[in-house]
């Protein structure tokens, strides 16, 4: 009992929420709780959740990035474009360099010109985007080596790839968060960077790397992505950095920072793709569903915001 | 005689604590009258009264005899007092007469569109009338920092006020502003207006003020005419009982220098600073706010980067381009700002003890930090300190501050050091945390640790250090054995006594 007592639902909110709507679905409705479709829920959350992993990094450290869903576009134009002409491993390890490049373009920006995040990368977001276009002459790209398909789309021992990919990257991602030096040290950041500077840490620095990172996982997203629909084109995921930020505020990640958990993100990432296939499943208009996802959106702000008044509270106190 | 304006009997608590307690003085009309004071005498809190920003507990203010109601800034505004404060509160996007006449900007009649050309000209009126010699078109984010101080002046005459109300006009000023100053105060005197003066600094005091009122520990010591007083007996006035700190405790100086410094210079901040620190020795730095010790102590432990000077540990000579390099060097430093630069406020108390240490740990351990490890550290730190809470995985806001700043000096002490930056060490903290302190103080200079330390409060420097420098415009001014340690001699260093131009001198 007492072991029980010891969970906090308050730390782990989303996977009470997560439980009894997997419930509720799973008992009234038959075709949610077909075997394919929770397969397939595990598969969708992935594309965007290995994004919010990296996110999750930049909301930790009281940041965040606007230009991932461009980004995504414009590293799978480029790389279907080079799987066409290189060896594959070599393409992959192009696309993540790529990733690093541009999350460096932004964190530059960022850490040592001191221009907020927020318009950095809104103006990035427009950049990136429009470099896709360009590459590709606003056609869609197509690349279809059974190989290169199976990653987005293929299952090992019953499990969907793309899943297991996420879910050893989180793995990582965690313990690189929890018990790493780089990790405590971004974690510090988004508590005050002052006291960081105090304590011998290259702020400049790890800001920009987190960029970097949100490059990297922004990468391998767009490697899925363009494997499970075998194209890519330069319109695509265009609602990207919503969900993703979503999903990691969603995981009870404070917009301010300081605080924040890889776990919590990855169920996040799962329940927000769980209701958006229930709501098909349900033939909900698109339009509603998006207004239905920004009212989400809103309740997981809303929910930040009541938490950030109880903890000045406690400051206080 | 009754005065023009009539404090009487006010008080004034904070959570508690007494702020003012029952002061009452007049203040003559037409006269320039300085309110004295150390850190924390209650000066300032007087002058927010007067201002309409706090509210007096109890107690009445009196201006001709009629019974004033100063609720709000607005309500002192309409009493005919303004007040000018130490920050200045100007826009610098704005123009200088867009400043000057913020709230009752002249407007065109109809549509309320503000009639720019009446601002000007209305502007340059003023500042012609006051003899300030600055175009009301410019933008005040152009401005030198005397003249903004000018404009602010200029901003309160605009209301028409009676009494002007200065706090520490002087104390961002360089000597030949302190004299355009000094003649401003005098034009306004002679204009008939009433201005109260607040200062730290015994000659800007001298040259311009009629009566001294002097404030000690929230309460009113004495309201003297200038000629009846000298500077000791301002600053005898000021501290009041004397300390004797010789007795206090027993001193671990030993005869090796650790650390010292010689011409460190940071133009604007600091200059021409050169001192030797011994083993064992705990050297206290004194002086008033914006002295540069502060901006010195960073520039030793790579916060800022000095321009020129040495800096030798130990006899060998180190380069302090970063925070690294001072801690690899043997360098900490503890933050006056526990809050804001010192606390990690969302992670636990073993987390927030091994933030610097954990750099060390992963040469030992690789890139996996075990918590078994950080617990150890913990522990022992937790130990030597007698630090309480409740968990190691305890946020650390919940810890009370003494609990949280040795904490913050434990994270230090993890690294083994050997010189010791300490800015106000004691700062919000409960008395016996305060003892624990300084009791390790004592254990880490018998060890052979080097402490810079920091103490607004003087009698804690007193009690505490075994020397003090003193600091005045980035400059040490005085060096101060155990032996000689009295307030009155630490003050006039700090005010720079004896070493100041003058207004009357200077004035051509």
């Amino acid at each position: 009992m007492s072991e029980i007592k010891k969970i906090s639902w308050n730390k782990h909110m989303i996977l009470l929420l997560l439980l009894i709507f997997w419930t509720v679905m799973v008992t009234t409705n038959p075709a949610f709780r077909n075997a394919d479709n929770l397969m397939n829920i595990l598969r969708e959350s992935a594309f965007t959740g290995i994004t919010a992993i990296g996110m999750t990094y930049c909301i930790i450290m009281g940041d965040f990035d606007l230009s991932v869903g461009s980004m995504l576009a414009l590293m799978a134009v480029v790389g279907v474009k080079l799987l066409n002409i290189c060896n594959m491993w070599l393409a992959f390890l192009l696309i993540l360099i790529l990733g690093v490049i541009c999350g460096s373009l932004n964190g530059f920006i960022i850490a040592y010109l001191k221009i907020s995040a927020f318009i950095v990368t809104l103006g990035t977001f427009y950049i990136f985007r429009a470099v896709a276009y360009i590459i590709t002459d606003g056609k869609t790209v197509v690349y279809s080596d059974k190989f290169f398909m199976f990653l987005g789309n293929g299952t090992i021992m019953k499990m969907p790839v793309p899943f297991l990919v996420f879910v050893i990257l989180a793995v990582l991602a965690s313990i690189v968060l929890r018990h790493s030096v780089y990790g405590r040290s971004v974690m510090g950041m988004g508590n005050s960077v002052k006291a960081c500077e105090i304590s011998g840490i290259n702020t400049k620095f790890i800001k920009m790397s987190v960029f970097m990172l949100a490059g990297a996982f922004t990468a391998m997203s767009a490697i899925l992505s363009a494997s499970r629909q075998a194209s890519a084109g330069p319109g695509m995921a265009a609602n990207f950095h919503f969900d993703a930020i979503t999903m990691v505020v969603l995981g009870g990640t404070s917009l301010s920072g300081g605080a924040g958990s890889i776990f919590n993100t990855v169920i996040a990432a799962v329940f927000y793709t769980s209701m958006s296939n229930c709501m098909n499943l349900y033939h909900v208009d698109t339009q509603w569903q998006r207004i239905f996802m920004g009212l989400v959106l809103l309740c997981a702000f809303a929910m930040d915001f009541i938490k950030q008044i109880g903890r000045d509270v406690g400051i206080k106190n | 005689m009754s005065g023009f304006l009539e404090i009487r009997h006010v008080s004034k608590s904070f959570y508690g604590v007494f702020a003012l307690k029952d002061i009452s003085f007049d203040i003559e009309k037409g006269s320039v009258h300085a309110v004295m004071g150390e850190n924390g005498a209650g000066k300032s809190t007087l002058m927010k009264i007067l201002g309409g920003v706090y509210q007096a507990d109890k107690g009445e203010i009196f201006i001709r005899g009629e019974k004033q109601k100063l609720d709000s800034v607005q309500d002192a505004r309409k009493a005919g007092i303004s007040v000018i404060y130490q920050e200045f509160n100007l826009i610098p996007d704005l123009t200088v007469a867009e400043n000057i006449f913020i709230i009752d900007t002249p407007k065109k009649t109809g549509l309320g569109l503000v009639d720019k050309k009446k601002q000007n000209e209305n502007a340059k009126k003023l500042l012609e009338s006051l003899k300030i010699n600055i175009n009301p078109k410019v933008l005040v984010g152009n401005l030198s920092v005397s003249e903004k101080q000018m404009v602010e002046i200029a901003k309160a005459l605009a209301h028409d006020s009676e009494i002007i109300i200065m706090d520490e006009p002087t104390a961002a000023l360089n000597d030949d502003e302190v004299v355009s100053l000094c003649q401003m105060v005098r034009n306004l005197k002679e204009q008939g207006k009433t201005v109260i003066y607040i200062s730290h600094r015994l000659k800007e005091v001298f040259d311009m003020a009629d009566t001294v009122t002097v404030l000690r520990d929230g309460t009113y010591v004495a309201t003297k005419p200038i000629s009846e007083l000298t500077e000791n007996l301002i600053i005898k006035l000021m501290v009041g009982h004397e300390i004797d700190g010789s007795k206090a405790r027993k001193s671990y100086v030993k005869r090796e220098v650790v650390l010292k410094v010689k011409d460190l210079k940071k133009a604007g901040m600091f200059e021409d600073v050169s001192f030797e620190l011994h083993k064992g020795e705990i050297l206290g730095l004194a002086g008033l706010m914006g002295c540069g010790r502060e901006e010195m102590l960073s520039a030793l432990y790579g916060l800022i980067k000095a321009d020129s000077g040495e800096i030798w540990m130990e006899g060998s000579r180190i380069q302090i381009n970063s925070v690294k390099d001072a801690i690899h060097k043997g360098i900490c430093f503890l933050t006056d700002d526990r809050k804001d630069s010192g606390i990690l406020p969302l992670m636990s108390v073993q987390e927030n003890m091994t933030m610097i240490s954990i750099r060390n740990l992963r040469k030992k351990l690789g890139f996996y930090l075990r918590s078994q490890d950080e617990l150890e550290q913990l522990n022992t730190m937790a130990g030597v300190m007698n630090i309480k809470y409740a968990e190691p995985s305890q946020k650390i806001t919940f810890l009370s501050g003494g609990n949280q700043q040795k904490v913050l000096l434990g994270r230090n002490l993890l690294l083994q050091n050997k010189v010791f930056i300490m800015l106000e060490p004691t700062r919000g903290i409960d008395v016996g945390a305060k003892e624990e302190i300084y009791k390790l103080l004592r254990r880490l200079t018998q060890e052979g640790m080097g402490v810079l330390a920091v103490f607004s409060d003087m009698n804690e420097l007193i009690q505490v250090c075994d020397r003090a420098l003193v600091f005045w415009q980035g400059r040490i001014t005085g060096e101060i054995e155990r032996e000689e340690f009295n307030k009155e001699k630490i003050l006039s260093y700090a005010a720079g006594k004896g070493r100041r131009k003058s207004c009357e001198t200077v004035q051509v």
